[in-house]
């Protein structure tokens, strides 16, 4: 049984999660891949069905933490050592996989999160200042500095999944890295590049990235502490 | 402010950290939905260790009394949370009947199957 579960988040993506697949199934053949399909109204889920791909269904739609932790209890389920979240949408590097899995197993780490700004690579103003933001409150709270919390491409190891998959207060974000980081989890960044989505648009719009801003810079500066 | 009203709301504004905080340790309580309580807590705090931001303010605003100008707060603050909470339960109504119906709709497959 390969070590890896190579977990896709997925919400209407039928457009662009064909060709993902087609593309982790190359890089990584000794990967296992479980598309979770958050209530998509398209076709998502025919078309990874048809992929042969493993494939578990939401009826509704509950957003992309619930989607990760469907992900973690299936891989804590069938006792993978290590998942790795991915996104469907097609702007994650393929080739980055196996390196990242090596650098979780050879340097023991907790986490290794996939960076775009290790090498400068800057991304449009509203979005850096953003991330600079929740970059900053991080290393105010823990001391580490994280170049990109909100990247969405991650391995976890084996503890990781379990507190993702037990415990409704583990999620895919920012404050969550700053939590383990200030429990004393090894977290690493390896460089990658992200290409730009391949169609349709990206879920995150404006009002609801200030909303979501709030909550995280709220969550790493106050409540995290609280827990 | 009267010193009554603002030992009440400091006191209380403490207790209720302290209940929200140990919801929280418990995790019967979900992460973001404590930061507004939180929030809440330390402005009351904040307002009966210094009545003078609610004075001046209620001078600004020209509402009578200061303590006049608390209580406004207080109901912005509920109204605005039930209104978010309105939203917030429709949403969910809809998602649980729309889980129900779905569930059931399996079942009927798998029974058949079977």
């Amino acid at each position: 049984m390969p070590e890896l579960l190579l977990i896709l988040p997925a919400y209407n993506e039928e457009q662009n999660i064909g060709s993902v697949i087609d593309s982790l199934r190359e890089k990584c053949a000794n990967a296992d891949i479980l598309v979770v399909d958050d209530g998509s109204a398209d076709g998502t889920s025919e078309v990874c069905q048809k992929k042969g791909v493993l494939v578990v269904r939401h009826d509704v739609n509950l957003g992309l933490a619930s989607g990760v932790r469907t992900g973690m209890k299936y891989a804590l389920l069938k006792g993978y050592q290590y998942a790795m979240q991915f996104d469907a949408d097609g702007q994650h590097d393929e080739t980055k996989v196996e390196e990242m899995l090596k650098t979780a197993r050879d340097e023991n780490c907790d986490i290794v999160i996939g960076s775009r700004f290790l090498k400068k690579d800057r991304p449009p103003f509203l979005k850096s200042l953003g991330k600079g933001m929740i970059s900053f409150c991080i290393k105010l709270t823990c001391g580490k500095r994280i170049t990109d919390p909100t990247s969405g491409m991650r391995v976890y190891n084996r503890d990781v999944i379990e507190k993702f998959a037990l415990s409704s207060h583990f999620s895919p974000e920012p404050d969550m890295l700053a939590f383990m980081i200030r429990k004393g989890a090894k977290i690493v960044e390896i460089p990658v590049t992200m290409r730009s989505r391949r169609s349709g648009r990206s879920y995150l719009d404006l009002i609801e990235s200030v909303r979501y801003m709030f909550r995280m810079i709220t969550s790493i500066l106050i409540v995290q502490w609280l827990r | 402010m009267p010193l009554s009203l603002r030992i009440i709301l400091m006191v209380s504004s403490l207790l209720s950290l302290i209940f929200v905080v140990r919801r929280l340790k418990k995790v019967q309580v979900q992460l973001y939905d404590t930061v507004f309580w939180i929030m809440l807590a330390v402005i009351f705090v904040v307002l009966s260790i210094f009545p003078q931001i609610a004075i001046s303010l209620a001078g600004l605003l020209g509402v009578q009394s200061p303590v006049n100008l608390v209580y406004l707060i207080i109901i912005f603050f509920l109204l605005a949370h039930c209104f978010l909470q309105s939203l917030r339960f429709s949403r969910l109504e809809d998602q649980f009947k729309t889980h129900v119906g779905e569930d059931a709709l399996k079942k009927m497959d798998d029974d058949k199957e079977n």
